[in-house]
C-alpha cells in the first residue's frame, strides 16, 4: 500500500510515517503544500492523509484538485480544528474520514486501514481467498487456519494482490505500490516475491492461489466474501 | 401617546382648535359690532328725518305729519318698526301709527344723548331702541323737553347675526377637519421612511441578507448607515473569532498529537504511559469544551433566518462517509421550508455534536427532526440504541463544566450542544424516543 502523508509539522510527520512503515505502508511524504499536490496528482496514492492546516496550498486545496483530477483514491483529514464546519466542509470537498488531533496512533492507523479496504470494497478488515485470510489489523496471515510468516514485501505484495483479488495487477502496478517513491526499484524482484509467495502459500503446489497471465500481470481468485459495489459507494453518496 | 404620528397630531389639533376659536370669537365680536353700528346708523337717520318733519302745534305740543313718514313701516300697524315722542312727564306727545302698545323708556336719556339699547317689549319681542334727548325751542322762547323714540324689531337681525354666525363656524369647522385630514397626510408621507426602516428591520429576521436596503432620508440616513456597519461587523468580528480560536486549537493541538503519539512509544516507560495519556486527554476535553464554548456565537439580535434542513443534510452526507465503516444511517426529517434566526456555526456544532454522540452509542439509524411549536423551535435526534441511562443527563450535560474526565475518548459532544442551547436561552433534554433509543430534544424559544 502507497500512503501519501502531508503534515507540516516534521516531528508529527515522522510518528505517522514510522507507525505506517510498522504496518506495513509505503509511505511518501512531504511538509509542504506544493509538494504534497504534486505527489498527490502524480504518484500511485492507496490513501492519502492531509492536515488541513498547510501553509501554500491548503489541506483544502489539495483535496479538491485531487477530486477534480478524477483521482478516487480515499483521503484522511486531520485537523486540529474540532469544529463541525471545518469537519464538514473536509468531507464535503471529498475527504472520506477526518481524524481530529490529538488522535491515538492506533486509531489513525485504523482509520487508515478501513478506508482503504472499503475502497477496495472489502467490507471486514479480514480479506479472505479462498483459504487465504489476511487480516489487516494485525498484519497476520492464515492458510487453511494455519499461520503463515511473511517478510515485509512479501505481506506487500499479498495485501495487494488481495485488495484487488479478481483483478489483473501488473508487475509495475505492484512496484509502484509496495515501493516508496525514492526506494531502488527492480521489477524482477516482484518475480521472486510472487514465487516465494506461492512456496508459502500452497506449498504443496495444488491450488495455486496467484494466478500468473502473461504479459499482463497475475491475479488472486475474488472470493464470495467480498463485498463488491461497496468502494464507490462509501466515497460517493 | 406612544406613537409619532398620534403626538403631532394631538399637538396640532390643540393649537388648531384654540387658533379657530379665537379666530372665531373675534371675527363673530367684530361683526356684531358692526350689524349694531349700522343698525344704529339707521335708527339715527330715521331720527333725523322725523325730527326734520317735525312742526310745532300751537299749544306748544309736538308734531309729525303722517303723510312725510320716512318710512312706510311706521304707518302699518304692528310692522316692527316704531317712533313715539315722550314729553317730560312721560306723556306720549306723538306716536307713529304703527305703534299700538306702549314701550317702557326708562330712564330718559339726558339732553343730546343718543342711547342705543336692547330692551324686551310685554309681548317678549326683542326690540332694538334708540332714544334721544332734545330741547325744543319755540320762536317765543319756550323751551320743551321731548325725547324721541325709535323702536325696531329685533328679530330680522337677530336672525341675520345668527345666520352669520351659523356660515362662520361652520366653515371654520371645515377648515379644521380639513387641515386636520390634511395633518395626517403630510404626517403619513413624512414619517412612511420611518416606517419603511421598521418594516426593513423586521425583514432582517425573515431576510438571509445582513443588511438594511434603500435610501433614507438624511435624518435617518446615518442611522441606517450605522446599524448597516454594526450587523457587517458583527459577522466579520464573529469569522475572526473564529479564525483566531482555530489557529489557537490549531497550534496548541499538533504538539500535542506529538506528545500523544511519544506516549504509545515503544521506548516510553510503561509506568508513565497511562498517566501521560490521561493529561492529554483532559488537556484536549478543556481546551475543545472551552474553544467550542467560545465560538458559540450564542443569541444575536436581526440574526437572519437559517434554513434547517440543508445543514442538517450536509451534517448527514458528511457522517455517512465517516460512519461508513459500521454503516450508519442517517435520516433528516426536517421541513425545507422551516427556517430560524440561528447561527449556521451554531447549528451545524450543535447537531454535529448531538448526530455524532448518537451515531457513535446508537444502533446505526439516526433520525433528525425539526419542527416549531408555538414559540419556540424543537429539534431532536433520535437513535436506536438504549438510550440514556437513568439519571445521568446532568452528568452527561454538564461534563464539560469540571472537564475533570480521565478517559479517553469520551467525547464532549452533549456538554458542547449543551453550552450552545444555553446560549440561545434554550432548553436541552435527554430521554428516550418510541422505540427505546436514546433522543436529545432542544427548544429553543423565539424571543
Amino acid at each position: 500500500m502507497r500512503a501519501l502523508v502531508i503534515e507540516d509539522d516534521v516531528d508529527l510527520r515522522a510518528q505517522i510515517c514510522d507507525r505506517l512503515r510498522n504496518e506495513g505502508f509505503a509511505v511518501d511524504e512531504t511538509g509542504e503544500g506544493e509538494e504534497g499536490l504534486f505527489f498527490a496528482n502524480e504518484y500511485p496514492v492507496d490513501i492519502a492523509i492531509i492536515d488541513l492546516g498547510l501553509p501554500g496550498p491548503t489541506g483544502l486545496d489539495i483535496i479538491r484538485e485531487v477530486r477534480e483530477a478524477g483521482l478516487d483514491y480515499p483521503i484522511l483529514i486531520l485537523t486540529a480544528r474540532s469544529r463541525w464546519q471545518d469537519k464538514v466542509e473536509g468531507l464535503e470537498t471529498g475527504a472520506d474520514d477526518y481524524v481530529v488531533k490529538p488522535f491515538q496512533p492506533e486509531e489513525l492507523i485504523a482509520r487508515i486501514q478501513a478506508l482503504v479496504r472499503r475502497s477496495r470494497g472489502w467490507a471486514q478488515p479480514k480479506l479472505v481467498s479462498g483459504d487465504i485470510t489476511l487480516d489487516t489489523t494485525g498484519q497476520e496471515v492464515h492458510v487453511a487456519n494455519e499461520p503463515v510468516e511473511l517478510t515485509a514485501y512479501e505481506y506487500r505484495v499479498l495485501e495487494h494482490l488481495m485488495l484487488h483479488a479478481g483483478e489483473v495487477v501488473s508487475k509495475t502496478a505492484l512496484t509502484e505500490h509496495i515501493y516508496e517513491e525514492n526506494a531502488e526499484r527492480d521489477s524482477n524482484v516482484i518475480e521472486v516475491f510472487v514465487r516465494r509467495l506461492r512456496a508459502k502459500l500452497d506449498p504443496d503446489g495444488t491450488r495455486k492461489p496467484i494466478e500468473t497471465l502473461r504479459g499482463r500481470g497475475y491475479r488472486l481468485s475474488r472470493s464470495d466474501h467480498r463485498v463488491p459495489e461497496d468502494a464507490d459507494n462509501a466515497r460517493t453518496s | 401617546m406612544n406613537s409619532l404620528r398620534t403626538r403631532l397630531l394631538a399637538a396640532t389639533a390643540v393649537i388648531l382648535l384654540a387658533f379657530i376659536v379665537l379666530t372665531g370669537l373675534a371675527l363673530e365680536t367684530a361683526v356684531s359690532e358692526r350689524a349694531d353700528q349700522a343698525e344704529r346708523d339707521r335708527l339715527q337717520g330715521l331720527s333725523y328725518a322725523l325730527l326734520g318733519n317735525a312742526d310745532i302745534t300751537a299749544d306748544g305740543g309736538f308734531e309729525l305729519a303722517p303723510r312725510v313718514l320716512p318710512e312706510a313701516d311706521l304707518s302699518r300697524p304692528e310692522s316692527g318698526l316704531y317712533a313715539f315722542v315722550l314729553d317730560e312727564n312721560r306723556r306720549t306727545v306723538w306716536r307713529s301709527p304703527s305703534l299700538l302698545g306702549t314701550i317702557e323708556i326708562d330712564p330718559l336719556p339726558a339732553v343730546g344723548e343718543w342711547r342705543f339699547a336692547r330692551i324686551e317689549r310685554d309681548n317678549a319681542r326683542t326690540l332694538l331702541t334708540l332714544t334721544f334727548g332734545f330741547r325744543w325751542v319755540t320762536a317765543d322762547g319756550t323751551d320743551y323737553r321731548y325725547t324721541l323714540v325709535v323702536a325696531e324689531n329685533a328679530a330680522p337681525f337677530i336672525k341675520q347675526v345668527q345666520r352669520f354666525r351659523g356660515v362662520l363656524w361652520s366653515l371654520l369647522s371645515i377648515s379644521a377637519i380639513a387641515l386636520l385630514v390634511l395633518e395626517l397626510l403630510i404626517l403619513r408621507w413624512g414619517l412612511a421612511p420611518l416606517r419603511r426602516l421598521a418594516r426593513n428591520l423586521a425583514n432582517l429576521q425573515t431576510d438571509e441578507k445582513r443588511r438594511i436596503e434603500g435610501e433614507y432620508p438624511d435624518e435617518i440616513q446615518p442611522l441606517v448607515s450605522n446599524l448597516n456597519r454594526m450587523l457587517s461587523n458583527d459577522e466579520a468580528r464573529l469569522t475572526r473569532y473564529r479564525n483566531a480560536l482555530g489557529d489557537l486549537a490549531h497550534s496548541l493541538k499538533t504538539p500535542m498529537s506529538i506528545l500523544r503519539g511519544l506516549a504509545d512509544s515503544p521506548d516510553m516507560d510503561p509506568a508513565q504511559r497511562q498517566p501521560l495519556r490521561n493529561q492529554l486527554a483532559r488537556m484536549n476535553d478543556i481546551l475543545d469544551y472551552q474553544l467550542q464554548k467560545a465560538a458559540a456565537a450564542g443569541k444575536r439580535s436581526l440574526a437572519p433566518p437559517l434554513a434547517l434542513a440543508p445543514a442538517a443534510k450536509k451534517l448527514a452526507r458528511a457522517l455517512t462517509k465517516v460512519y461508513a465503516e459500521q454503516g450508519t444511517h442517517f435520516e433528516i426529517e426536517i421541513d425545507p421550508a422551516l427556517k430560524a434566526p440561528v447561527d449556521e456555526g451554531d447549528l451545524t456544532e450543535l447537531l454535529g455534536n448531538l448526530m455524532d454522540n448518537a451515531a457513535k452509542y446508537g444502533g446505526g439509524r439516526v433520525v433528525v427532526g425539526a419542527a416549531r411549536g408555538t414559540d419556540e423551535l424543537c429539534l431532536w435526534v433520535d437513535d436506536d440504541g438504549t438510550g440514556f441511562g437513568d439519571g445521568s443527563s446532568r452528568q452527561l450535560l454538564e461534563r464539560g463544566v469540571r472537564a475533570d474526565t480521565s478517559r479517553e475518548g469520551q467525547g464532549l459532544g452533549l456538554a458542547v450542544a449543551a453550552e450552545i442551547v444555553h446560549s440561545y436561552t434554550g432548553e436541552i433534554e435527554l430521554s428516550h424516543c418510541d422505540n427505546g433509543g436514546g433522543r436529545v430534544l432542544v427548544r429553543i424559544p423565539d424571543a
